[in-house]
């Protein structure tokens, strides 16, 4: 079977992104739609990410494939980079990773949010990520007691 | 931009689907992850979902309370396992760690978390039934010990198994054949076992065995192994240690003076040795001949050595420097109190390193030995002065020098002062201050005193931290 060497994609707002098809196949959602339809010279939608977080998502797939003998620490050097961005940046990244299904790069961007959360008090996390606390305060304190080990 | 600002504003996991949110708990400390379930009404069982399952008895248990109310913590926290693992609805655990001294009575919920973390397919399994008031150097090799049940050897999968003060059959372990990582702690191994586990264990990279006993003369060798990090740390060995790893990058050892056969030991990356269990000085030269003998067999990149080391290394045959000499050593790292009984083995590891560019400098406190016999007289305040110019790195390759722990002691000043004044390559030169203390103001000005020094080299770089 012949394939295209060149596979396109559009991002949700529209614009194409032309890229080598060894790229795209690190996408395991692409892999499955070039593998079911093998379009030549089609364009694969991709709804869900827009193209400002496609190119950057694209970038750590050439990365990930061109340098593949880099040894290890170069690589984690620019890996670690590559996820000094903004929270809003980091969601948008982990949204497309997760729709796109790029295992490792899932594993780069959680291990970045995680490493967000370490150390900090309820109080700090809410306000780095603004995640509005409903518990009352009441519920709260009473959460805490209950699950007493883990706040000491 | 606007839609920039009214992300920044959002809170952003209200997007993220619960699957998500639950990989990014997966990365945290199992603690930490515990205490996001106070975030918000939504996060209060997200963090149920992680992969990675720690349980460990100190979450529950402090050890300065009495026994009574330690005994009781410890059921709440047997209570805890079997109500967590109950609700638990993942069908995979990546990695299982269980910490808990004393299993004795438990030894059923112990195995039921074995039989959870294996049916879920754990590839990673962290057994620890050590107990924290043991000392780093003793151990009860009376003590009755948690025995591995034989279910676990059944699943093939393991790839990182720890075992600390749990007894294992060896002549099962040719069913763990996908196991890269292994530590052993508080349990006897002898060397038969060792030799019986490299064999049944193809593919084993990372080994480390911590104040196991019995471990006789200890032969870490064969054609192919895939060894490339070792840890030997405070184990009970007779006379020697044979070492023969193809693949070896990190080889770290901690305990008593014994002898290595390197003979065909190919370059490692990276070693450290620390003989800080050593409580007596040896005169009669034996230790400082056995010091130089691993050092000259031993080829590394990285060397990392203690202070029992630096005071005892002059004693042996060469007083002054090994040879030949250690071509191939590019960065050294010194645990050291620049004390003046270690400045002999400072100057005897410099001087034997001619291609040296990186010289790393851990200050902090050392057991320096009364009886202590310089090979030659020390005359400390102008030690440094009187040896430096003569020490070919310094001259020729000594690019990076480093100081953690800085006090601006007499003998780290004269040090640093003829580092500067004769290093004609340095390019950087990094002093972080000890931090914390009433004197930090008095150590910061110390080593802003350094900035006026001679310097030979003109690319230099003095930054103080």
């Amino acid at each position: 079977m012949a394939f295209t060497k060149k596979v396109t994609l559009k991002s949700s707002d529209g614009e194409l992104f032309i890229i080598d098809r060894a790229v795209a196949l690190q996408s395991r959602t692409i892999q499955y739609v070039l593998e079911d339809t093998n379009p030549v010279d089609a364009i694969i939608p991709v709804p869900a990410v827009d193209a400002r977080t496609l190119s950057k998502v694209l970038e750590y797939c050439k990365k990930h494939l061109i340098d593949l003998n880099t040894d290890f620490e170069d690589y984690s050097k620019w890996d670690k980079d590559f996820v000094d961005a903004e929270v809003w940046m980091l969601y948008d990244l982990i949204m497309a990773a997760d729709y796109l299904h790029i295992p490792p790069l899932i594993d780069l961007i959680c291990d970045k949010i995680a490493s967000m959360f370490k150390g900090q008090t309820p109080d700090k996390i809410r306000e780095i990520f603004n995640i509005d606390n409903d518990f009352s305060k009441e519920e709260e304190e009473d959460f805490k007691k209950k699950s007493g080990w883990a706040f000491k | 931009m606007a839609m920039i600002k009214k992300k920044t504003s959002a809170d952003m996991f209200s997007f993220l689907p619960d699957h998500v949110i639950s990989l990014i708990l997966s990365f945290l400390p199992f603690i930490d992850a515990a205490r996001t379930s106070v975030l918000s009404k939504r996060w209060r069982h997200i963090w149920h979902a992680t992969v990675r399952i720690e349980f460990d008895e100190s979450f529950f248990v402090k050890r300065e309370e009495s026994t009574e109310k330690r005994e009781l913590a410890r059921c709440g926290f047997i209570d805890f396992m079997r109500q967590w693992m109950l609700n638990y609805k993942e069908p995979v655990v990546e990695t299982f760690s269980l910490s808990f001294t004393n299993p004795g009575e438990y030894r059923l919920d112990m195995e039921n978390c074995l039989r959870f973390a294996i049916l879920r397919g754990t590839r990673g399994l962290y057994l620890d039934f050590a107990d924290p008031s043991w000392g780093e150097d003793e151990f009860d090799p009376h003590l009755r010990l948690f025995q591995l049940p034989t279910f676990v050897y059944k699943h093939k999968v393991l790839e990182s198994l720890k075992l600390f003060s749990c007894r294992f059959d060896v002549s099962e372990f040719n069913a763990f054949s996908a196991l890269k990582d292994l530590s052993l702690g508080w349990v006897e191994v002898r060397s038969s076992s060792l030799k019986a586990l490299l064999m049944n264990c193809p593919l084993l990279e990372g080994l480390c065995m911590k104040n196991c006993w019995n471990l006789g003369d200890p032969d870490i060798s064969g054609p192919n192994l895939r060894l490339r990090r070792l840890i030997i740390d405070k184990c009970s060995i007779d006379n020697h240690i044979i070492l023969m790893a193809q693949k070896l990058q990190y080889f770290k050892y901690s305990g008593l003076v014994k002898s290595f056969l390197l003979e065909d030991q190919p370059d490692v990356e990276e070693a450290e040795l620390d003989f800080g269990l050593e409580s007596e000085f040896d005169n009669s030269g034996y230790c400082g001949d056995t010091l130089q003998d691993i050092l000259r067999n031993l080829y590394s990149n990285t060397l990392t050595v203690c202070s029992y080391m630096l005071q005892e290394l002059p004693s042996g045959e060469e007083p002054l420097r090994l040879y030949p000499y250690l071509d191939d050593m590019r960065h050294l790292i010194l645990k050291t109190s620049m004390h003046s009984y270690e400045l002999y083995g400072i100057s005897f590891l410099l001087k034997s390193c001619p291609g040296l560019e990186m010289l790393t400098i851990d200050l902090g406190p050392a057991r320096i030995f009364a009886d202590y016999e310089p090979p030659f007289q020390i005359q400390s305040h102008v030690f440094w002065a009187q040896h430096i110019p003569f020490i070919d790195c310094v001259r020729e390759t000594l690019k990076v020098v480093e100081v953690n722990g800085f006090k601006g002691d007499p003998n780290e000043i004269e040090l640093l002062q003829n580092l500067l004044r004769y290093g004609c390559v340095l390019e950087r030169m990094r002093i972080n201050v000890i931090k914390s203390s009433d004197s930090e103001p008095t150590y910061q000005w110390r080593a802003q005193m350094l900035q006026y020094f001679a310097k030979a080299s003109r690319r230099l770089q003095v930054v103080i931290s």
